[in-house]
């Protein structure tokens, strides 16, 4: 589970079959200090979370797969939540 | 999955049996800044972008991906998952990016 941002979506029409009819967002994982780090992620993303919402990614294929029901899909990302408040200094 | 651009293509004559059906290409992973510069662009150009100084990897791709295309790329085992047998497989390409929407926060 990484914390990440909500910074855009992208649009695909030539994909794998098990990304037709989801939403993938660009997601720019953050540190514990609400400091971006790294480089921007694809995610799919279920609950529909809005542009710059802090939110927890998961890094399990599995469960994407089942998300997707396509035990042959390729993704591994998805959305587990949309954070409401973190605590610490954020 | 991360984001990424064709930059090559790779023709072997001789290939596992289970690499038919698909081919194989070079893709530069994008960074923060590329994303930005792409953003709301016109994509699906056959011009390739300047080069970041980062490492390029060798994907499988089965949608007919070609030079200058944006792609979605998956690594590890989820790359393996789209085969039906076990395939030596690092990289595979999941989508074809038609529009890139990218406003990271003004700091």
């Amino acid at each position: 589970m990484n914390l990440a941002r909500i910074d855009g979506t992208i649009i695909a029409s030539a994909c794998h079959p098990s990304m037709r009819g989801t939403r993938t967002v660009i997601c720019q994982p953050l540190d514990e200090n609400g400091n971006d780090i790294g480089n921007p992620v694809l995610a799919i993303d279920t609950l529909g979370a809005g542009l710059h919402q802090r939110v927890l990614i998961s890094t399990d294929g599995s469960r994407t797969r089942e998300i997707v029901r396509d035990k042959h899909s390729p993704l591994r990302n998805h959305i587990l939540g949309v954070v409401d408040d973190k605590g610490g200094n954020t | 999955m991360r984001l990424g651009t064709v930059i090559g293509r790779v023709t072997m004559t001789l290939q596992e049996p289970i690499y038919k059906g698909g081919r194989v290409l070079l893709v530069q992973p994008l960074g923060r800044a590329d994303i930005a510069a792409l953003s709301n662009a016109k994509l699906q150009t056959q011009t390739v972008p300047k080069l970041a100084n980062v490492s390029t990897l060798v994907a499988y791709d089965q949608l007919g991906a070609d030079i200058g295309h944006i792609v979605g790329f998956t690594e590890g085992a989820e790359a393996t998952a789209p085969f039906t047998a076990d395939a030596p497989v690092d990289a595979y390409i999941a989508c074809i990016v038609d529009q890139i929407d990218y406003h990271p926060p003004k700091s």
